[in-house]
């Protein structure tokens, strides 16, 4: 684990654990019974350095913001470092909200730039706040098929600068992310952070979470929450871990990755641990010997 | 090929049977987490028994936002 307490940001925390941890695996993303990429330290940055250099060369830089919203996958990630590498504040929202909702806090933000799913920006770009939302001038959409329509949006895989970007330092005190709360209690509230409480929260939740090379979290709480983007993001990668993320998170999809990846952490909410423990039930009835084994220590 | 009336009604027999609802208690119109007392995951469970009857994959991403049973029908008949 790197040692955090020399650091001054998320991204030069990143940047070194990129190249200490170079071979090791850093994320899988498998969707159904496929494996769709499997990426070491080495291939992540080969895959952020292009999109922290197009964004460099668009003039984002310190304190610009932009978002994401996206279901957890490797883009994700890559993504967010590529925001930090060049001295942005992330705006990670949850997918699940509705579109009007996405662009009001879009607008709230003041984010400049957007990154979202295909799927996701077919329902974005036809929404009414789109029109009043005059700060998001560059959206890049992921995974859109090759003759989608994608209404001013660029395609994220083409958006690629060519050269290394150079890397924009920041201090502890400097705002990182604006994290929005999901508003049950009222309107959602931009919470301010900076790079010395993810620092700090780092520090604390690996004491718990005891990430190292070879050891596997299977991400499935939605990375723009703050436990996902810590115990799903940050911590394992300063440690040289590696993330697991399911395209399909079915019950059956979620109970098979455990055992098929070797799953070390998952972070759940009561609601997902429950619907698992009935999916573990159910299957155990049907299965052979050793599977009802592995249900009883995982529910004793 | 099936016409998206016929789909809807083998989605909405498959809801009921799954979900154990008296058959023709269910309209296509129904929200289908109030009208069955289902929760996400539950919903999960559902499509993927909706994917092995009609033999299809359906993206979790497709269904997003998605509570009626019309409009799921409708994303199932795309992928036919």
């Amino acid at each position: 684990m790197l040692d955090l307490s020399k650091y001054q940001s998320i991204g030069a925390a990143l940047q070194d654990a990129l190249d200490q941890f170079s071979n090791e695996v850093c994320l899988i993303e498998s969707d159904r019974e496929r494996e769709k990429e499997r990426l070491t330290y080495r291939d992540f940055k080969a895959r952020a350095h292009p999109l922290a250099k197009a964004l460099e060369d668009m003039g984002f830089g310190v304190d610009d913001r932009a978002s994401i919203i996206m279901t957890n996958q490797s883009k994700w990630l890559i993504s967010a470092y590529a925001v930090f590498f060049v001295g942005g504040v992330l705006v990670p929202l949850d997918y699940k909200l509705t579109p009007d909702e996405q662009w009001h806090l879009l607008k709230h933000s003041g984010a400049t730039v957007l990154v979202t799913e295909y799927p996701i920006w077919r329902q974005l770009s036809v929404a009414e706040g789109r029109f009043t939302t005059t700060n998001v001038k560059t959206v890049l959409v992921t995974e859109a098929p090759p003759s989608a329509d994608l209404q001013g949006a660029a395609r994220w895989e083409e958006f690629q600068g060519s050269g290394e970007p150079a890397f924009v330092p920041r201090a502890r005190r400097d705002l990182a992310s604006i994290v929005y709360s999901s508003g049950t209690g009222g309107r959602p509230k931009g919470c301010l952070m900076t790079h010395q409480n993810y620092l700090e929260q780092c520090i604390a939740l690996t004491s718990i979470y005891r990430f190292s090379p070879g050891v596997r979290y299977l991400s499935i709480l939605p990375t723009n929450h703050a436990i996902d983007f810590m115990v799903g993001f940050f911590g394992p990668f300063i440690c040289g871990a590696a993330v697991v993320h399911l395209r399909t998170l079915r019950p059956e999809y979620v109970r098979e990755a455990f055992s098929k990846y070797k799953i070390t952490y998952v972070s759940l909410v009561p609601l997902v641990l429950k619907n698992l423990q009935k999916a573990y039930r159910r299957a155990s009835t049907g299965f052979p010997p050793a599977n009802a084994k592995s249900l009883t220590r995982l529910w004793p | 090929m099936r016409t998206l009336e016929q789909t809807t009604q083998e989605v909405l027999d498959l809801a009921s049977k799954h979900f154990h609802v008296p058959a023709g208690s269910l309209a296509p119109e129904d929200d289908f987490f109030k009208k069955l007392g289902i929760d996400s995951l539950q919903t999960l469970e559902m499509l993927s028994r909706l994917e092995n009857h009609f033999g299809i994959e359906l993206p979790d991403y497709e269904v997003q936002g998605v509570s009626d049973f019309r409009t799921l029908a409708s994303r199932i008949q795309s992928r036919l």
